[in-house]
């Protein structure tokens, strides 16, 4: 036996089968009775399926550049229900857009508040509560396809430790004229919370989601969740997450879009908080005549590294996809964009393009893009490209030479490079809250 | 008061262009600068503005009094000077509003807020003025507009920032003449005996409409000549050749 006292060498994946059982338990823990019999089997099955494949590493292809020690999970334990003082506190910081349609607040995944009074003639309710009463319409979109972008096994973390969730569901020919907004709050010492929001979308129907995630406080914690969105035959949903965990929670989310026939797809992901997040969307264009839209904006600073990793397909004809991921670094910050357009065999008549574009405020920031295109049908019109720049030095000057100090002209042009993507969801009150989100993050690190 | 400009050298890289430049605008006067393509006009302006382009080799520059070059090109607008490029630029994703409202909230005392209200009001006044449409007050910066459309934005932000002295580079080139006249109006509302212009143009059309007290002739980074009025009509009949000779008998 060797003397020499040794750091102790923790085995990732021990920490991840010992991380996933105490996740995982108190989902399991669950009166079965009440959940219908497929889903208590699809946990099961996750289950296994989280136990049998492994924890990632970094030579792994989709886990290039991505820094995994940050994924630390050694003490994520599940989150407890909200008390007293912070259940309502909670709830009254859950602000967002004037008069939605419907407002509903979960802490660490449970019900704390709904506020569906506004919302005639559609469904959203807690998804454990919706499993009981839409179970069959559940069943046919519920994680219905993995990404395959790498995250597999907390993919299948997510589905077996599952106990909250929101469901909202808009029969067809209903246009939802405000937006259902969403507060999902992670609060306690290395708590952890499955998120998880399914829109369905019926033929011709038309609605607006806006996903809040936040942090109560500011401890450590553990975010893994599921955004699904399916739209019917000329549907219309709009989709927007606003990640402001705080800065010490390591956050996975897999958000899927399924666009139907001519439907239109929007989908947005505002990252401002989190020590490091990781975002895989899938996005299946698999109806003629379907569009949809991908955006994403991170400002990411001090050591904050967010990880955005995108799968286009196209598998029939006549489909549109674009998208957009802007990333704003400063200080030691790292981004990772890795996209990839897939064009099936048969897919013709494809428009399909994809932009990441990077503003580099810091020198010590490290941006990495990297973009693909993969085409096996003809008549297509496709094209990716990257670019990380720092601010441009004209635009600069222009904003001086009107007697703008520099630090603020800085914060002006970063501003700007970041509403252009806010300014896509083309609702200028929507536009004013998440640019009001930017503006705050930007304040406070002037003031740090 | 006024505009001085003293022995002014300015380079680019290794280049020379402004090579001993003289010149002063008092407070309520406007002064032209005409002169060939490539004479060193823009060079000048921007020397002026603090662009960072350019190196002064030798010369001052004072505004009312005050070094301007020792300036940061912020300081010097805040001091009181302002330049209409000749060439603005595009800053996509900021306002226009947003943009005159920072322009105005960096010369408020520290922590006293710009009031939104009353800058709205004098924005659409002037904005009226110069017969913009208000959908210019959300639009980006400059992107998209035309040429014309980039030279009214620049008198707006004049009007809006009230310097003591501008500088107007060509800000008559790209637009036809009924834009050149609402242009012109602009410019005259602002004129005062307190503040003084500095107009750069090639053409002697603009000053049909800005009329001029005093006319320089810029050439080769000097001044080299300096009248009335009619030297403009002097140049824009005869051209600039008779006056090279001129240099040429006089050096
Ligand atoms: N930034 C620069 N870099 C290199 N050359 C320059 C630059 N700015 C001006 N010049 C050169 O200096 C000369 C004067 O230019 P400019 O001041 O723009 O003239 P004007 O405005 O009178 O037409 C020209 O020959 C031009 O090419
Ligand atoms: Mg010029």
């Amino acid at each position: 036996m060797s003397a020499s006292v040794t750091e102790p060498v923790v085995d990732p994946s021990v920490v991840w089968t010992e991380a996933g059982e105490r996740l995982m338990a108190a989902a399991a823990a669950a009166d079965p009775s009440a959940l219908p019999a497929w889903f208590v089997e699809r946990q099961a099955a996750a289950r296994a399926t989280y136990e049998q494949l492994a924890a990632p590493k970094r030579k792994d292809e989709h886990w290039r550049f991505s820094d995994l020690k940050k994924l630390d999970v050694s003490a994520a334990i599940p989150g407890s229900p909200f008390t007293g003082a912070d259940a309502t506190a909670a709830v009254t910081r859950s602000v967002g857009l004037s008069h939605p349609a419907a407002r509903i607040v979960l802490g660490n995944d449970m019900l704390l508040h709904a506020d569906t009074a506004a919302a005639d003639g559609i469904v959203v309710m807690p998804l454990m509560e919706a499993l009981q009463v839409h179970g069959e319409l559940i069943k046919s979109h519920f994680m219905a396809q993995s990404a395959g972008l790498g995250g597999e096994k907390f993919f299948s973390l997510h589905a077996a430790a599952l106990r909250g969730g929101v469901f909202v569901y808009i029969p067809p020919g209903i246009e939802v004229d405000r937006p259902v907004e969403l507060h999902q709050w992670l609060g306690g010492m290395n708590a952890s919370t499955f998120p998880h929001t399914l829109v369905v979308a019926g033929r011709g129907a038309k609605v607006t989601v806006i996903d809040y995630f936040q942090s109560l406080g500011s401890e450590p914690g553990f975010a893994c969740g599921v955004t699904d969105l399916a739209a019917g035959e000329g549907a219309t949903i709009t989709y927007v997450n606003c990640q402001r965990w705080s800065r010490k929670v390591r956050a996975l989310h897999f958000v899927s879009t399924t666009a139907g026939p001519n439907s239109t797809v929007r989908s947005a992901f505002l990252h401002l908080g989190a020590a490091w997040a990781r975002t895989e969307s899938f996005c299946l264009a698999s109806g003629s005549g379907s569009r949809s839209e991908m955006l994403s904006l991170a400002v990411a600073e001090g050591t904050q590294e967010i990880d955005c990793r995108t799968r286009q397909i196209h598998d029939q004809p006549h489909t549109f996809s674009n998208l957009l991921f802007k990333n704003v670094l400063f200080d030691q910050a790292r981004t990772i964009f890795s996209g990839l357009i897939l064009v099936e065999e048969g897919a013709h008549y494809t428009d399909a393009y994809q932009t990441c574009r990077n503003l580099l405020l810091s020198e010590e920031a490290e941006a990495n893009a990297l973009p693909g295109l993969e085409i096996n049908a003809d008549q297509v019109k496709c094209s990716h490209g990257s670019t990380s720049a720092p601010l441009d030095g004209e635009q600069i000057y222009y904003l001086r030479s009107r007697g703008i100090r520099e630090s603020d002209a800085r914060q002006l042009l970063a501003l700007g490079f970041c509403l252009d993507v806010i300014q896509r969801l083309g609702d200028p009150d929507l536009e004013h809250v998440l640019s009001s989100m930017v503006e705050e993050k930007f304040r406070r690190m002037r003031k740090a | 008061m006024s505009l001085a400009i003293n022995n002014l050298h300015a380079r680019t890289g290794q280049r020379d262009i402004l090579k001993g430049l003289t010149l002063e605008v008092p407070s309520g006067e406007v002064h032209a600068i005409m002169g060939p393509n490539g004479s060193g006009k823009s060079t000048l302006a921007k020397v002026l503005a603090g662009h960072e382009d350019y190196e002064v080799t030798a010369g001052t520059a004072t505004l009312d009094g005050a070094d301007i070059l020792a300036m940061e090109a912020d300081e010097r607008s805040r001091a009181g000077l302002f330049l209409a490029f000749q060439y603005p630029i595009e800053i996509p994703g900021v306002s226009n509003a947003n943009f005159l409202r920072a322009a105005l909230q960096a010369r408020q005392p520290e922590g006293v807020e710009l009031d939104a209200v009353a800058f709205y009001h004098k924005m659409y006044a002037k904005m009226d003025v110069l017969e913009m449409n208000r959908q210019f007050t959300s639009r980006s910066v400059n992107e998209g507009f035309s040429g014309g459309e980039k030279k009214r934005n620049e008198i707006l932000q004049l009007m809006m920032l009230e310097p003591k002295f501008a500088v107007l580079d060509e800000t008559d080139s790209g637009l036809d003449i009924d834009a050149l006249k609402v242009v012109a109006q602009g410019v005259n509302a602002m004129r005062s005996p307190e503040r003084g212009f500095l107009v750069i143009t090639h053409y002697q059309r603009l000053l049909d409409y800005i009329q001029p007290d005093v006319v320089h002739v810029l050439m080769d980074g000097r001044i080299v000549k300096t009248g009335g009025p009619d030297l403009a009509l002097k140049l824009e009949a005869q051209g600039y050749d008779w006056l090279k000779e001129e240099v040429l008998v006089t050096a």
